[in-house]
């Protein structure tokens, strides 16, 4: 199976969708450096950017980058195989079927952890340059919280949009719908509606977010006009984990229950 | 080793691939003969376990092939479609295939090299195929497909867009596989390759089996149709004159621009023969040589009536 965790990953590489990924992931280091350069100005208003890190975080890597990543390499596990008609030559090896999807599904998630590890160093980099070397250490413990969220979103999102590159037609659709569309409008509404996405539990996890949501003067009023429960933290955590469980079996069983039909030349 | 299949169907939605198969196939070559579309691959792809019996069974030693990796050891396919991971070599791709089999990296490598030689790749081992021609693509298929000397061998249309040569070796090698007590199945739309390999076909049209058996039956009542032959090569008109002068040629119809010769005969044997005297003789290079299958379609219609 490591063979051909790595042999994917290589494939991945080549794939011209990565190099979209690694062309979007650039889109938050680009914001950093724009940041940096404005810093006398947001400093007259008393604002340092070395405090922005887990704002930026949450605005573009959680709620963009992640999903857009989750989505493209997500779609592509088993759907690329099946387009590109290559998919015979892993059938017919003395392997399980599921040790396909699951080298597949390991190779989209170091593939896009890798990319999102690469774009938050360098975005972590800029930002808390601002702070001195000592903040660049000390907001470390920070930078892997981050980073572990994303890395627990990636392995919940990336087995949920398999699952729909491998059933569906036009999985990337409906996988941008759901992701910009119900992960990001359900998530926000005060009600326990917001349990249906997966995005909820990440937020609970997310760093200093928790505590100044809760502060929040209009997230309180709606809090009292639509009352809403709180998951803790261990639950969110044990519920990411299950969700990518249960989105993992589903997408590996997809292979022993569906044939695929190849186009023939 | 021996495959058997039991009033085998498979059917997408209203469409038919294959109906109500009954056959045994034993060691040595087997040809499935039939048109494009008549449900060759539908039925290689069942006996590779990529897809499942829609009604019936299929089996490898008594053993059900659909989602049985197990039996995967002892399989070798070399797919129709012309699809590969067109950014590795000819080597890494065999490599690939043959780590994929659970080789360990020594044994892949000494697998990879030695068929590469087989199929006469070594020289291009190093080349993307991605740059390949449709022959290499062909070769390089056909090397992962025997790699790991398998029991069972399934060809899809493994002669498509070869050279004379390189069909000459593939045809040797599938005669000389089927000798050593392996099963090699071939299929494909041209009876005279087919001929050429093995004298066992499965006669295949419209997802039915028409006849089983000998060959030498069918192509006596192929005789009475004439054949078609389209070569491509770099000198068109030479190669028309030269066609010409033989009484067996009861057509000839060319095509500059694509460079290419569609010559109707009457005795395909002699005129299969010919073509390299022909090509050496007048130093024309031969870029492929195929037979479209109308005229099987003929047959099959004969034989159907």
């Amino acid at each position: 199976m490591r063979f051909l965790v790595s042999f994917f990953i290589k494939n991945g590489i080549h794939s011209k969708k990565t190099l979209w990924m690694i062309i979007l992931s650039l889109i938050p280091v680009v914001s950093a450096l724009l940041l940096w350069l404005i810093k006398p100005i947001l400093l007259k208003e008393g604002i340092h950017i070395s405090d922005l890190f887990p704002k930026i975080t949450f605005l573009f890597f959680l709620h963009f980058i992640l999903p857009v990543i989750s989505i493209f390499i997500g779609s592509a596990v088993l759907a690329d195989e099946v387009d590109e008609r290559t998919l015979p030559y892993l059938l017919v090896r003395p392997i399980p079927r599921w040790s396909i999807t699951l080298s597949k599904l390991l190779s989209a998630i170091i593939t896009g952890g890798a990319i999102i590890l690469i774009s938050l160093s360098l975005t972590y980099t800029i930002i808390i340059v601002d702070g001195g070397s000592k903040r660049w250490i000390s907001d470390l413990p920070l930078f892997f919280q981050c980073f572990g969220v994303l890395m627990l979103g990636l392995m919940a999102y990336t087995p949920l949009f398999a699952l729909l590159g491998g059933t569906l037609k036009r999985p990337v659709l409906t996988g941008l719908f759901f992701a910009f569309g119900w992960e990001s409008w359900v998530a926000f509404i005060p009600t326990n509606i917001k349990f249906f996405t997966v995005v909820s539990y990440l937020h609970r996890l997310f760093p200093r977010l928790n505590q100044a949501r809760e502060t929040d003067v209009k997230t309180m009023i709606l809090n009292i006009i639509l009352p809403t429960k709180q998951t803790s933290i261990l639950t969110s955590l044990l519920i990411i984990i299950a969700m990518s469980a249960i989105f993992t079996s589903l997408c590996l069983s997809l292979l022993y229950i569906k044939e695929y039909r190849l186009e023939q030349s | 080793m021996i495959i058997e299949a039991k009033k085998l169907s498979k059917w997408y939605g209203q469409v038919i691939g294959v109906n109500n198969l009954t056959f045994t196939i034993k060691p040595g070559v087997t040809g499935f003969l039939g048109p494009n579309g008549a449900g060759k691959t539908t039925l290689l792809r069942l006996l590779t376990g990529q897809l499942k019996p829609s009604k019936g069974t299929i089996c490898i030693n008594g053993e059900k092939i659909w989602n049985n990796h197990r039996i995967m050891k002892n399989i070798g396919y070399c797919p129709e479609q012309d699809a590969f991971w067109n950014y590795l070599t000819g080597w890494d791709f065999v490599f690939s295939t043959m780590r994929m089999h659970g080789f360990s990296t020594d044994e892949a490598k000494d697998r990879t090299k030695e068929v590469l030689d087989i199929v006469d790749m070594t020289e291009f081992e190093s080349k993307r195929i991605g740059g390949y021609s449709k022959g290499m693509r062909q070769r390089i298929k056909l090397a992962q497909a025997i790699g790991h000397d398998p029991e069972i061998l399934f060809l899809d249309e493994p002669l498509n867009g070869m050279d004379p040569i390189g069909r000459k070796k593939i045809i040797d090698l599938v005669k000389e596989l089927g000798t050593k007590s392996k099963i090699v199945v071939v299929s494909s739309h041209v009876l005279h390759e087919v001929e050429e390999m093995t004298d066992t076909i499965l006669l295949i049209n419209h997802g039915r089996l028409l006849a089983e058996g000998n060959i030498y039956e069918i192509r006596h009542l192929i005789d009475t149709h004439p054949l078609q032959v389209t070569i491509k090569c770099d000198n068109v008109n030479v190669l028309t004159a030269k066609l010409m002068e033989y009484e067996d040629v009861l057509s000839v119809q060319f095509d500059r621009e694509l460079n290419q010769v569609t010559v109707e005969t009457n005795q395909p044997d002699e005129f299969h023969l010919r073509i390299p005297k022909i090509a050496m003789e007048n130093k024309i290079k031969i870029h492929s040589l195929w037979s479209p299958d109308e005229n099987l379609e003929a047959v099959f219609d004969y034989l159907v009536r």
